[in-house]
């Protein structure tokens, strides 16, 4: 027998060769295609075992299956099942919850003598709010009280974006949104590169607490909590209340790996400002209070958050404004962002927020006096909103209208 | 009376169609986009194209191959749109105690390892990844052939090259980390 192709060796490995047999006894023979054969099973079990992270935590459940089945039939073949599924938008607009815009289009008339049968796109518009169709909106959410309580910026750390504003001793006292590519490559990364990130994970674990007032002892200063009458309608009452403690991460510039950088980028033997090696940049990331009411689903529908100031500062020779100026001036960093956080001119107490701007909308809003960022999600069905008041950072975001969010927000007493 | 049987019947075959290959999809697009909201949309959303698609006359075994495409092309429709942007904002989410996995350590060690793969992943050409991907989700070369619209023996040669391809790149990203202590 001929030496065998790779593609033959690789079904092969798997049992999948059209004469298996015969190729097996080849390869026993033959010491090239033996040693092809060895690197391409350590090249299969390389891939099987770093792509295995990608798979579910577990798989789904028989319950959850069957749940989302429900959610899909109803909509998929009207019936009883599916009068019962389209009430669930009326029955929550009704309580005062929010409906996603397509959910409240007008029923399309069915042709007389048959039942209609919706087509899959329109089906899948009206979704119950509720359900499958506040996936996006959850994540969101939480994602937008991440943000509200300034962790975006440093807990990933959002890299480019957020270098500008740890380049000094920094105070958050304002924010300035700071539109983000979708497109672009993970920041995380980037920053790594030009180099090293310290952080103490084990100061991630949040700590779940009695009440507000318990929060309070542990943030240090009194927890604030919205009038029970603007919550919005079917959610607990009772909120559940969590802590996660302050912590610190530092980020030391390597000029060797600076260097490389640049080499990278088409930059050799560019100058570096003098005291650049070693100058670290020194985030501090205030204790958290999340004050979060769920739903009937057990999911999140509203989250209050609180903290105090979000403060940077740096260490080492360098001077600070050469600094940021040197990492604004990067090659390989997407032009648009720079130029945002070029324009913030109070950037030393400026806060930029990274948004994806084709996800999320937003405008100046004012929280009882004080200005604040009010985003919304183009789908309607998320808001947000964020503001600064004597020292402390507050933040409410929901699956609910913008103008609940603003109510829930001036009631925080 | 026909017809009423006949949308009962279809009602009936999609919902076993469902129960038995929804866990799957999920498994599948769970890979292509590591998150689990991201994974059951694109999953369900695949289902309710089904519902309209003549496919839907045809035997299990070519729904199942046309719900694998069209998954697999939701998911790369909604990587290539908002997907990266959000998952940066997600990523903090999911550390919250709404997240996965109660710990939050070896939660952001994960995090970290799937965004380290994901990576090297799309470093690759997109018929590779996918093949890469479906055979590490334990798909037999019959259907990844079916998926990515390809002979059977066709499937192991695109496979070595996605294996040697991801190794490289994977190798790369995790020299590029390593760099940092």
């Amino acid at each position: 027998m001929r030496c065998l192709e790779e593609g033959e060796l690789r079904a092969w490995i798997d049992g999948a060769a059209a004469e298996q047999a015969a190729v097996g006894a080849h390869v026993d023979g033959c010491a090239a295609c033996s040693a092809a054969a060895e690197e391409l099973r350590g090249n299969a079990a390389l891939a099987a075992t770093a792509t295995g992270v990608l798979a579910p935590p577990r798989p789904l459940t028989a319950a959850e299956v069957e749940a989302a089945r429900e959610r899909l039939a109803a909509h998929a073949f009207p019936g009883p099942v599916a009068a019962q599924a389209a009430a669930g938008p009326v029955a929550a607009e009704a309580a005062g919850e929010p409906v996603a815009a397509a959910t409240r289009r007008p029923a399309e008339a069915s042709p007389p003598g048959r039942p209609r049968r919706r087509g899959p796109a329109a089906a899948w518009a009206s979704r119950p709010a509720g359900r499958a169709g506040t996936r996006p909106a959850r994540g969101w959410l939480t994602a937008a009280a991440a943000a509200v309580l300034a962790l975006a910026m440093v807990a990933t750390p959002a890299g480019r974006s957020a270098a500008g504003s740890f380049l000094a001793q920094f105070r958050s006292q304002r924010f300035a949104v700071v539109t983000i590519d979708p497109s672009q490559a993970d920041d995380l990364a980037e920053l790594q590169r030009l180099g090293t990130v310290h952080r103490d994970l084990r100061t991630l674990v949040p700590r779940q607490v009695a009440s507000p007032a318990v929060a309070g002892r542990l943030v240090g200063f009194p927890v604030a909590v919205p009038d029970a009458a603007v919550l919005p309608g079917g959610i607990d009452p009772s909120p559940r209340v969590t802590v996660t403690p302050a912590r610190q991460l530092r980020f030391t510039l390597e000029a060797a790996k600076v260097r490389r950088y640049l080499e990278a980028h088409g930059r050799s033997g560019a100058d570096l400002p003098p005291g650049l090696d070693g100058a670290t940049l020194v985030a501090n990331v205030p204790a958290v209070a999340l004050l979060a009411w769920v739903g009937a689903d057990g999911t999140p529908r509203l989250v209050v958050g609180q903290s105090r100031e979000l403060t940077a500062r740096a260490e080492g020779a360098v001077s600070l404004e050469a600094l940021r100026g040197f990492l604004l001036g990067l090659p390989g960093l997407p032009p648009q962002t720079v130029r945002q956080l070029k324009a913030i001119g109070d950037w030393r107490d400026t806060l930029p927020l990274p948004v994806p701007a084709d996800r999320i909308d937003w405008r100046a809003t004012t929280v009882g006096g004080a200005q604040g960022l009010l985003l919304g999600e183009r789908s309607g069905l998320g808001s947000a909103v964020i503001w600064q008041r004597d020292g402390r950072i507050f933040g409410v975001a929901g699956v609910v209208r913008q103008a609940q969010v603003l109510r829930v927000a001036e009631s925080l007493h | 009376m026909r017809a009423a049987r006949r949308a009962d019947d279809q009602a009936r075959r999609f919902d076993d169609l469902f129960r038995r290959l929804y866990p799957r999809l999920y498994d599948l697009s769970h890979r292509l986009l590591a998150d689990r909201w991201e994974a059951e949309d694109v999953a369900q959303e695949a289902f309710l194209k089904l519902v309209d698609a003549a496919v839907l006359e045809r035997p299990d075994g070519e729904v199942e191959a046309w719900l694998r495409r069209v998954c697999v092309n939701l998911a790369y429709n909604r990587h290539r749109g908002w997907r990266r942007g959000h998952e940066r904002l997600q990523r903090l989410g999911r550390m919250t105690p709404d997240g996965e996995g109660g710990d939050p350590l070896g939660s952001l060690l994960r995090l970290e390892e799937r965004a380290l793969v994901r990576r090297a992943l799309w470093t690759l050409p997109e018929r590779q990844r996918t093949c890469l991907l479906l055979r590490h989700a334990g798909y037999s070369y019959a259907e990844i052939a079916e998926t990515c619209e390809l002979a059977v023996g066709s499937v192991g040669v695109l496979l070595a090259r996605a294996e040697r391809a991801f190794r490289d790149s994977y190798q790369r990203q995790q020299g590029a980390d390593h760099e940092v202590p």
